[in-house]
This record gives structure tokens, sequence and C-alpha cells, in this order.
């Protein structure tokens, strides 16, 4: 089963979009499927973002698939090292 | 969730003026009584300012607090004294930022108002005593003078409240904000971060170890986290000391490294408020530019608001018993009816207290602005006066007390100026030579009344009588009682002070405040007694929103005259009329002869065939001016609540406001200033013609 499903994080992964982020993410849940993080056009990130990201990451992995991020943009990278979560988001 | 801080500008606004007004009061008590607690209450009150004018990025007050801060710091720990000049200035200060906010509020831009201040601030820090103080100007200097010895690693541990991030506090930022002193090593704890399903997203479930190695002092790193620092768990603990120049250096570079890098982002900072030099902040202004209007807004008891909950819930009780009654009604039910009824009508009397109370605040938020006032007055006037506020927190009606407080001003300054006396003057008429000022406020019936009370020289109601004269006011020789002599002084144009000064006596003012009170429905009295003192007395209803109104039947319409305003009524048969200049016919009440005004004629309502001829005349006074309205029946009393004219249709005069009654239908409530004025225009025109 090669199939997968594509969720873009836009450009921003931070407090004023995660409501609306978690809504797609939900959706991407229904799928039941392997999930890429498209992440190459994300220009803000905050706290609330990546806590949410973890946790997508973390229900995606118990579901059983595998989760990886496409082209996760400098500003993403550099905000889950400043917070110490780029172990955890699988971002290293 | 989508975040546009704007939306919270308008509290922003609100409790920063607030905030300057606790300062401004704490400051002027600080001379006399310089406790810690009083510079605690500044310092927090400029604190939260600061926060906020961070959180939305209006730099300069920032900026500028951030120096006030610095100094009250001082204070507060002793290292400078509580003197006059220290005082002043952060008086002066309190004016600038109001100043700085009305402007970022009305979306203009800063200016550069508050720059000599900061200057000054600075200058002030670098001179002064304390030598451990963040003095922003000086700060890169400081820590390369005191490099030697300082570095250390540091251990934070970081656990903040769910709802920090609701707050616009963001770890990122105060973490890039350590990495500016030195190597920072960050670690998630997520174990706390619950399942996807079940996460509020907005709501933070980290917390954070941290390693910082960099030459940093403990009290750098508190700053960091000081805008949390009652919103988290926070453990610093130094690791181990480490020496040596050249890591001093390496943190000076990675200290401006950062810099340039956050300049980039545009990142929102709260707390980087280093660099002094003022920038000018178009994003604020063009932000505040956008928002929409605002709008005002009260702060409420929640006990009011309980109150409020629980008539509403009777109301809600009574309501469906009343339902039950009426669904299977037979006559024996009547009792049961009426008694919901009545209860009905007292349970909304009772809501409806209640509503009005929402908007009632205490006097004591127009009273506060005046000791500053009456210090920098007295300094200027070279007097001295002990001002004592009494009743402050007598409640009145947000709209009233918005307008009042310009005719209270009036009246204070005006004690000053030419009631208390100098000095000299005061000791010459063996008086103390401090005169004092007394505000009070108390509710008296359905009214607020507020004294404004001085022991100054009193008002001479001969002077008063011989300029009314000349001024042409009163014909000479006229017998008038003490009282409406006095009250001369409100007339337009009247002013009997010898030398004009920039603080009264323009000859305007006191007509105006006399016309502002009337406005507001209220009046004034004078009281004076030659050389013990003067007192005005100041009358006004509670609250403007409600109207106890009489109804009258002009042909098929209803009109509502102010109760208050209403003297008597004659029927016209027995009313002895005639004609004067200009075809207006007249009414002669005891000795005078007051207008008449035909509301028929001029709202040109259709005539009422079936009615008679006969009609009353209602007398009535507004201002002072009396005028006979003919109407064809007085109707019931009743409380009416008052809807603005102007706001749903446009202002017309002698109509001031609207309201709707009983059966749903509109009806104007009439204006007799406005009314009376309209008659005298029009006989005027005739007159020419």
């Amino acid at each position: 089963m090669s199939k997968k499903t594509t969720v873009s994080l836009g450009n921003a992964l931070d407090i004023a979009s995660v409501s609306e982020l978690k809504k797609r993410f939900e959706n991407a849940l229904t799928k039941d499927l392997p999930v890429t993080l498209s992440a190459n056009k994300v220009e803000k990130a905050d706290t609330a973002g990546l806590q949410l990201a973890y946790a997508f990451v973390k229900k995606v992995e118990a579901n059983g698939h595998d989760i990886n991020w496409q082209s996760p943009s400098d500003v993403l990278v550099q905000t889950s090292e400043i917070l110490g979560m780029q172990e955890h988001l699988n971002l290293s | 969730m989508d975040i546009d801080l704007s939306q919270f500008y308008q509290v922003f606004f609100e409790e920063s003026f607030e905030g300057l007004d606790t300062m401004e009061h704490e400051l002027l008590h600080l001379e006399e009584d310089s406790d810690r607690e009083n510079i605690n209450t500044i310092f927090r009150a400029a604190h939260s300012i600061k926060g906020g004018s961070a959180t939305f990025n209006f730099k300069e007050v920032a900026e500028f607090t951030h120096v006030m801060e610095t100094l009250l710091d001082e204070m507060r720990e002793g290292k400078r004294p509580v003197e006059k000049e220290t005082v002043d200035l952060l008086l002066r200060s309190v004016d600038c930022l109001r100043g700085m906010l009305n402007r970022i509020q009305d979306g203009e831009e800063v200016g550069d108002s508050h720059i000599d201040l900061v200057n000054y601030f600075n200058e002030l820090l670098s001179n002064g005593s304390s030598s451990g103080s963040d003095s922003p100007a000086t700060e890169v200097d400081d820590s390369s003078a005191d490099s030697e010895g300082e570095i250390t690693r540091w251990s934070i541990h970081f656990e903040p409240e769910a709802y920090i991030l609701e707050t616009g506090n963001e770890p990122v930022r105060m973490f890039r904000e350590l990495k500016g002193y030195g190597e920072l090593t960050a670690k998630a704890n997520l174990d706390k971060v619950p399942d996807f399903d079940e996460l509020k997203p907005e709501s933070c479930f980290m917390s954070w170890d941290l390693e910082l190695d960099g030459e940093v002092d403990e009290d750098a790193i508190k700053e960091t986290f000081e805008w949390v620092e009652d919103d988290c768990k926070l453990e610093i603990k130094p690791l181990s000391s480490a020496g040596g120049k050249a890591k001093a250096a390496k943190v000076v570079s990675a200290n401006a490294d950062e810099t340039t890098e956050e300049n980039e982002e545009e990142e929102v900072q709260t707390s980087n408020v280093k660099n002094m030099v003022p920038v000018a902040s178009e994003k604020p202004a063009a932000k505040a530019a956008q928002k929409p209007a605002s709008t005002a807004s009260i702060r409420v008891g929640i006990d009011k608001v309980d109150t409020l909950i629980d008539l509403v819930g009777e109301l809600v009780i009574t309501q469906s018993m009343l339902s039950e009654v009426g669904e299977n009604f037979d006559i024996s039910k009547l009792n049961l009816l009426l008694s919901g009824l009545g209860e009905l009508e007292q349970k909304t009397r009772e809501l409806q207290e209640s509503v009005m109370r929402i908007r009632m605040l205490p006097i004591g938020f127009v009273f506060n602005r005046l000791p500053r006032m009456v210090r920098d007055l007295s300094t200027q006037l070279s007097k001295k006066v002990n001002l004592e506020i009494k009743g402050e927190s007598t409640e009145l009606d947000k709209t009233v007390m918005e307008q009042i407080g310009d005719p209270l001003t009036h009246l204070v300054r005006n004690a000053l100026d030419h009631g208390i006396e100098s000095v000299d003057r005061r000791i010459e008429a063996g008086k103390s030579e401090t005169g004092t000022l007394i505000l009070n406020a108390f509710h008296q019936g359905g009214n607020i009344v507020i004294e404004i009370s001085d022991d100054g020289a009193g008002i001479n109601p001969d002077i008063i009588y011989r300029k009314a004269v000349e001024k042409g006011l009163i014909p000479d020789g006229i017998e008038m009682p003490r009282e409406q002599i006095l009250s001369l002084i409100m007339e337009p144009g009247f002013s009997t002070a010898e030398v004009v000064s920039d603080v009264s006596g323009r000859g305007v003012g006191m007509d105006v405040v006399k016309r502002n009170i009337n406005n507001l429905g209220g009046n004034v009295e004078i009281s004076s007694e030659l050389g013990k003192g003067t007192t005005f007395t100041i009358r006004l209803p509670l609250t403007l929103a409600i109207l106890d109104g009489q109804l009258i039947k002009v042909g098929d319409e209803t009109f509502v005259l102010p109760l208050v305003s209403i003297i008597e009524s004659v029927p016209l048969s027995m009313a002895e009329t005639s004609r004067i200049a200009g075809d207006m016919p007249v009414y002669k009440l005891h000795e005078d002869y007051i207008p008449i005004i035909d509301l028929q004629e001029e709202f040109e309502i259709r005539k009422n065939l079936g009615a008679s001829n006969d009609g009353l005349l209602a007398i009535v006074e507004g201002e002072n001016r009396k005028i006979a309205l003919r109407i064809d029946e007085l109707l019931g009393q009743q409380q009416v609540v008052i809807k603005s004219l102007e706001s749903h249709y446009k202002s017309i005069q002698g109509v001031s406001g609207a309201t709707i009654l009983g059966d749903g239908r509109v009806s104007l409530i009439l204006d007799i200033v406005g009314l009376s004025k309209r008659a005298s225009d029009r006989t005027h025109k005739k007159l020419v013609a």
C-alpha cells in the first residue's frame, strides 16, 4: 500500500492558525494513511504550532503509520531547535 | 483561532489610562508619604503599561516606561531618595505618556515629545547612585566592564501555565532573548502534552529545561521572564563558573548577531527594549488607523452582574408562572393572574434599576484628576491649598460623569484663582496661610449633589451687582435677592477678574459651566459669605437614560415633557392671555408675561376636529426661562427610556429625544430650552420682517 496523504501547513504554524490546522489534521487522520507534512512555505512558527504538530506526529505514529516532513522551511527548523523539539518532531 | 491584536487595543488603552491615573494619584501622595507600597503601586502601573505596549508593538511607549521603571526601581530599593524634582519628572512623564497613548489611539504618529524626557531620565540614572541599574543606554558597556569572572552556566526550569500562549507570551521569544546572552540548549518536556484528540491547541502543555552558558547574571535571566513571572514555575540555578575575556567577547557578538536576526524577522518583541534609539512606529500607527471606531466600555463589579442574573432568573420564573395561568385560564385564576402581573411589574422595575446601576460609577473617577491640578495650580499661583475630597464613592451615571468633569475642573480652578487668597492676604485677614478646598459628593433624593467649597475671600454681591449694571445685564436700581445677584456671575460674558490670568477670568467659563450642567438636567447654586468663603452646589440627575415624564396630548399625537420642567397647568379658558409685538401670544404668570407656544402649530399637527376648542396651558421652565405650551390634554405620568433622535434620525431643535410608549408608539420628548429658542427666533424674524 503506497498510498499516502499530504497535509500542507501553509505559511503559518502558529497560534493564530492552530485551530484551523487541527481540523485539517483531523481530516487527514480520518484517511488512515501515512502522512507527509508539506512545510516548505512555513514563515511563522511558534510553541502552539509545534506542540500541535508534535501531537499529530504522535497520533499518526500511534495509528501505525509513517509521517515525514517535506522540505521543512528554515524558520520551522530553527524554531523547533530553539524550543528543543527537533528530535521529537523528527526535524533533525 | 485568528488572533487580531487590534481587538485588544481598546482594553489596553483603557487599562493604561487607568494605570496612569493611579500613578498620578500615588505620585501626588509620594512627597508627603513615601511609603514603599506607594512606589510599588506606581511601579506596577508603569510595568503593566510597559508590558502591554511591548506586546502591541508600541515601541516608544515601552521604551519610555522602561526608563521610568528603572528610576522607580531605584526609588523602590531606597537607592534614590524621593524628591520633589523626581516626583515632578515622573508626573511630567505621566502627562507625556498620556499624550503618546492618545496619539496612538487616534492613529497618529507618536511624535518625539518624549525624547527629551527619556534623555533626562538617562542623565539622571547615569548620575545616580545606582550602579546596579539596568540603564539601557549603558548596558553593552556594562557587560564588557564587568566581564571578568562573571561567566556562569545556568540551569533554568521553565514550566508555564497552560494559558500562557493565549496571553501573547511566547517561549520562542524568551528563549531567543536568552540566546542573546550565550549558548542556549533547550530540552522540551512533552510528557504532559495530551493525545491529539484532546489537545486544546491554544494551551501550552510543555515545560522546558534550559542550559545557558553565558555571561549573564540571574537578574537578567529573570528579566527575560518578567512578563510571565506570575504565570509559570521558574527555577534558575547556577551550574558552574568560568572566566575569560574571550568568552565575553563572544557574548557581545552573539548578542549583536541575534539583534540583526530579530530585526530581519520582525517578530513582535515584548521585552527587547534595550535599543533606546527612537524608531518611527509606522506599524502601530497604521494598525491604529485601521482599527474600527472604538467602543467605550465600563468595568462592572461582579456583584452587580450577579444581581442582574438573579433577577433575570426570577423574571423567567414569573413569566413561566404566568404562561401556566394563561394556558387554561378561567375566572377562578384571576387573583393568581393579578398577583403574577404585580410580581412581573416589580421584578421588571428591579431589573431596570439594576441595569441602570451597571452604568453607575463612583465620582472618584472625576475627583481623582483634581488633586494634580490643585497641586500644579497652587504652585503656579503661589498659594497654599489643602484639598479635601469626600464622598468619592458616590455613584452616578457614566454619561453624566463624563460631562461633569470639565465644569467641575473649571469650578475648582476658579476657586483656586479667585476664591482662595494669597498667603499674605490670608495672614492679613487672620486666617491660616493654607486655604482649604473641599469637594464633596452625596446622594439626595433622585439627585447627586456635588459641593465645591473654599474658605477664601467670598464673593462680594455689591461688586457683582455693579458689574452687572455696567454690562447692561440688569437695569440699575433693581431690587434683587442676594442669591440671584450671585448667580449673575454665571451669565454669558460676565467676569470680574481684575487681571485676566491664564487660569481663569477670561469672561467665559462660568456661563459654560452653567449651560453644561443645565444640559445635563441639573442646576448650580452659589452661596457665599464675604471673607469666609464660597460654596458652589451642583445638583444633577443620577442618570440621563431614564426620565420621569408627563405625557401630553396634542391633536392625535402624544408627547413627553420632563416632569421636573412643569410648573403648573391652567385651563386655557381661565388663562389671562394677550398678544405683544411680533404678534406673539403671551400668558400672564404672576407679574411676568411668558410666551405661549401652540404645539399644534409648532409641529404642524392636524387639528383633532372632535376636540373642544378648550385646551390647557402647561407652564414649563428650562434654564430659568419659562414658557407656556398650548396642549389639548394632560395624560399620565411615567418613566420613559430616552432614545437618541440624533443617532436614529437627526437633531431637531425643541426635541431632545424619543421614547417608545407602552402601546408601542413612538413619542417625542420635548426640550423646553430648544422650544423657547425656536419661539424667540421666530418672533425675532417676524419683528425684523
